[in-house]
């Protein structure tokens, strides 16, 4: 690459009040950028509401929802429980712990057909993001439901599936600690499943690698 | 061409260079490397070349921070030996501390490595202000603060390898290619910023817009740095 021009005469350098009006001016457009825009972004902190208003929050409640992971979300109508709701399903309880590696997100999913519900309680010993969505049957290939998407170590609830299909939650330990994560769970649903990203050193891709559990009827 | 329509060409070209930079943001994805690539580096067993060395490269060509200072830095270079000897200079800095820091254990804390590295922005903006000059008098040898920023820039890319526990074997190949990525980034990104660049010094309106140019460039370094001090203080709570 070959430059021609010459040398430009020397700039006097700017008035002292010139570039005292630059660097404050400049410092001023990157504190309002901060607070209205990267805040909420980055970190979900939102001082003025500029986040909440033009949705750039949803961006740190999403960095680690089903959108990341190339799915299409909807939000769900919701559904209005009835005081009592008789279920065909058999009832079933789980309880499960898993280790949430560095970095690692998962999902885990129960099968429950429309109406089902079930009661859960989860805890880690740290901070999680998690997606609590479901998964419509014939709904095609990588759409969900989002139900629930937060940040937190624990979270406990009922449960009432809008739809037939598999309903559960994806976490993801976006720290450098290893976490253990326990669910316990008890409700009308006939299986559950855990989806783990296992990278194949020979193909150099990412496949989702299904573990079926065993849910058990709740002992006599 | 009468002058308001030649002004209106200039601001649309100053929009047009600029433009990309304000978006980076928002256009390119997280800074650290990208979740996709976080699990790859996670299942890493031992050497992998190419990886890494994309890696490297793609950390630079979408890591605006790095290029914001290297705008900063050959905005008022024209001559290829200046922006060589810069771009070198840079060059050995970062990967003394790249190398240095991961084979050596050192720890820095990234989000104030990152802070720095905000700051060499906002140091370079206001030094092609002629900040220094007009404020103290004194103009602070420009090659030397490319080399020690260069040393902070490097401590900055062993952070986000260190992120990843990478296998003690194939380790130094590894960080090697990395960084030999980190240099290929550089080289593609420094084209594109030079072609921008030597097009615009053509321009008439260079010199005018030069100003204004160099405290957006410092308003975008604060704004690095006020990211990364307050993650700091997120991150400590």
């Amino acid at each position: 690459m070959r430059m021609q021009q010459p040398d430009l005469p020397p700039i006097p350098p700017p008035s002292t009040t010139r570039l005292a009006v630059a660097t404050l001016l400049a410092a001023l457009v990157a504190a309002i950028l901060l607070v209205t825009v990267v805040l909420p972004a980055e970190y979900g902190i939102d001082p003025v509401g500029t986040g909440r208003a033009l949705g750039l929050i949803d961006l740190y409640a999403g960095a680690s929802s089903a959108e990341s992971k190339g799915q299409a979300t909807r939000t769900v109508a919701r559904v209005d429980p009835k005081i009592v709701m008789p279920q065909a399903a058999a009832y079933m309880t789980d309880a499960v712990r898993f280790t949430l590696h560095r970095f690692e997100g998962f999902e885990y999913k129960y099968r429950i057909e429309k109406g089902g519900g079930m009661v859960y309680s989860w805890q880690a010993t740290g901070r999680v993001k998690y997606e609590f969505h479901g998964e419509p049957d014939g709904a095609g290939l990588g759409v969900a439901d989002s139900y629930e998407k937060a940040e937190n170590d624990h979270a406990s609830g009922t449960f009432t599936a809008p739809t037939s299909g598999i309903h559960g939650w994806f976490w993801e330990n976006t720290g450098d600690t290893e976490l253990t994560l326990t669910l316990t769970s008890a409700g009308y649903y006939s299986a559950a499943t855990e989806f783990r990203q296992k990278h194949d050193p020979i193909k150099h891709k990412t496949r989702v690698e299904e573990i079926p559990h065993d849910v058990t009827p709740p002992s006599k | 061409m009468d002058r308001k329509l030649s002004r209106q060409w200039s601001v649309a070209r100053v929009a047009l260079i600029l433009g990309p930079l304000l978006l980076a943001p928002a256009i390119v994805s997280a800074h650290g490397v990208a979740r996709g690539d976080a699990r790859f580096l996670q299942t890493l067993q031992g050497a992998a070349v190419a990886p890494l060395m994309y890696l490297g490269a793609k950390h630079m060509v979408t890591g605006y921070d790095h290029l914001l200072f290297l705008v900063g830095v050959i905005f008022f270079l024209y001559r290829v030996r200046d922006v060589v000897q810069y771009v070198t200079l840079f060059t050995i800095g970062h990967s003394l501390t790249l190398l240095g820091g991961v084979l050596g254990g050192i720890h820095a804390n990234s989000y104030i490595v990152d802070a720095i590295i905000g700051l060499s922005v906002v140091y370079k903006a206001f030094d092609n202000l002629q900040g220094f000059q007009r404020v103290f008098g004194w103009q602070p040898n420009t090659r030397a603060a490319v080399l020690v920023f260069g040393l902070f820039h490097g401590f900055g890319l062993a952070t986000k390898l260190q992120d990843f526990s990478l296998p003690a074997r194939g380790l130094v190949t590894n960080i090697v290619s990395f960084n030999v990525g980190v240099e290929i980034g550089q080289v593609l990104a420094l084209t594109a910023v030079l072609i921008a660049l030597s097009y615009w010094r053509t321009r008439p309106g260079f010199l005018r817009h030069a100003f204004v140019t160099n405290t957006v460039l410092m308003a975008g370094g604060f704004l690095l740095m006020g990211y990364q001090l307050s993650g700091y203080v997120i991150a400590a709570r």
